[in-house]
């Protein structure tokens, strides 16, 4: 088929499609500044002069004692102690009428998992959640009832082969995925495992070896996708696989490559299959050059041996 | 006046028609076939044929949504006109909507196979249903309407790096759900 065709047979597609679009988004953007904005930059302004006369204050009070700080903590650099999970602020959430602030509460209060007490609380405020009318929050609700009650039926939940099991929390609250964040339940004692900065705002999928001592985590941005194998008993990590090809592939076909400064390469994954115990293989879309370059690649990485090959599809 | 009201002064085989189709469509004729053709006499010859085109077709043809069935007839007489033109004379724009549409083709130096016209299109319809609905309009935008890039980043109000990677992304899966559809592209 030439692009034409294509062209011509996507003209053919249903007329609702194509006058909902018509009237879909704003014909122009507003000029000017709306004044909400000229408010919240107002009250920036006075809260910002506000905190650096109580700083200044604070330091000429502290200028004769010498500072030492070993590490910046994040609470640290906001000048106040760091946040404490709070699980009974979570139960009183549930009763609110905002179906925002439940859905955060149902997923909040799987971090209790560790206090039987607020466990045994939550999983009888969670019940009648599991049969809400928005999908959303019932499903939360299923899975905070499976982790809590410890059934661990979830099909959500990755079960590994040293008897941890992995999942995530905001199961698919976005388009893109879940929350990027990694929990962890053994021994019976629930921890964070791990979590993902930007540009990894999601994980969309988690996928067990056949042994179920590897997984392969994907996650994503708008704009981009990343693989990582993870090893969560030794506590090993491959490097991200899907840049890891972009580069390698882009020297071998001498393809000018770089690496954006925000780290999104605009390239994807499909068809993530493990072809042994040690060997993840995918389909990967590689971008070069602003997207101006698309390499279809097959890629196969050997995560004991850290062996990668890009080839590319036919 | 009415959609109803126009397609019975065709029915009726009144001049007016055309003057009433110019008067509510006229300019959303000259968008789309401007965002596909770069010179003002193709755009005007493309829009007059618009015209002429929807009196012989109706009747028979009873149009279910007036403006998208006059939309449809623009984007294909402009097609072949943009088919027509030499390099130099295209619009510059549409070649590179053309071109990304390349990506949905899996190869495009294949033997080509026979398909039938409106097989890919339900296909397309399917897929188009089952994506995002931002995503989805974005892609109808740019696909259908042929809309540029800014145009597109000013109408959803996001930059052009978001608009050209949803399209991206949106192009691979429809690639995907061709091919899984069996559709030889």
């Amino acid at each position: 088929m030439k692009r034409e065709e294509l062209y011509r047979e996507i003209g053919l597609m249903d007329e609702d499609l194509i006058e909902a679009a018509g009237s879909s988004g704003a014909e122009k953007r507003k000029k000017g500044f709306s004044k909400k904005w000229v408010a919240l930059v107002a009250c920036l302004v006075l809260y910002s002069s506000t905190a650096s006369a109580l700083l200044a204050t604070e330091y000429y009070k502290n200028q004769n004692a010498e500072p030492y700080i070993r590490y910046l903590r994040a609470e640290d650099m906001e000048l106040l102690p760091a946040p404490k999970y709070d699980g009974m602020k979570f139960l009183q959430a549930l009763k609110s009428d905002n179906e925002e602030h439940v859905y955060v509460a149902i997923n909040r209060l799987v971090e209790g998992f560790n206090d039987p007490s607020l466990r045994a609380k939550a999983l009888n405020k969670l019940q009648p959640f599991a049969g809400n009318e928005n999908p959303k929050i019932a499903d939360a609700a299923a899975f905070a009832i499976d982790i809590l009650s410890q059934s661990y039926r979830s099909p959500y939940i990755v079960k590994l082969a040293d008897g941890s099991m992995l999942f995530t929390l905001f199961n698919h609250y976005s388009d893109y995925g879940s929350q990027n964040v990694l929990w962890r339940i053994k021994d019976n004692k629930l921890e964070e495992y791990s979590s993902f900065s930007a540009p990894s705002m999601y994980i969309t999928e988690m996928i067990p070896s056949p042994d179920k001592r590897l997984v392969a985590v994907v996650t994503c941005s708008n704009k981009s996708e990343f693989v990582q194998i993870i090893n969560v008993e030794a506590g090993r990590t491959s490097p991200e696989l899907i840049e890891s090809a972009r580069v390698k592939y882009g020297a071998e076909q001498e393809i000018d490559t770089w690496i954006r400064p925000d780290y999104e390469n605009y390239s994807d994954a499909s068809n993530i299959v493990w072809k042994d115990n040690d060997t993840l293989e995918f389909e990967g879309s590689l971008a070069y050059q602003d997207t101006e370059i698309i390499e279809n690649v097959s890629v196969t990485y050997q995560f004991s041996s850290k062996v990668m090959e890009v080839t590319k599809l036919n | 006046m009415e959609d109803q009201g126009i397609v019975r002064l065709y029915l009726q085989r009144s001049q007016q028609a055309i003057v009433e189709t110019k008067k509510k469509y006229g300019a959303y004729c000259r968008v789309i076939a401007r965002n596909i053709l770069s010179s003002l006499s193709d755009i005007d010859e493309c829009e007059n044929d618009t015209y002429l085109a929807a009196w012989n077709a109706i009747p028979p043809t009873m149009p279910g949504k007036l403006s998208v069935f006059l939309g449809r007839i623009t984007r294909n007489i402009a097609l072949d006109k943009h088919s027509y033109n030499t390099a130099k004379k295209r619009n510059r724009q549409f070649d590179a909507i053309l071109t990304e549409l390349e990506g949905c083709i899996a190869s495009p130096d294949t033997v080509e196979g026979e398909y039938e016209a409106g097989e890919t299109a339900s296909l397309i319809n399917e897929f188009l249903y089952g994506i995002e609905e931002q995503a989805r309009n974005i892609f109808i935008r740019r696909y259908w309407y042929s809309d540029s890039i800014e145009e597109l980043a000013m109408r959803f109000q996001m930059s052009s790096s978001k608009v050209k990677s949803i399209l991206f992304r949106t192009r691979n899966k429809l690639r995907a759900h061709l091919a899984k559809g069996g559709v030889h592209l």
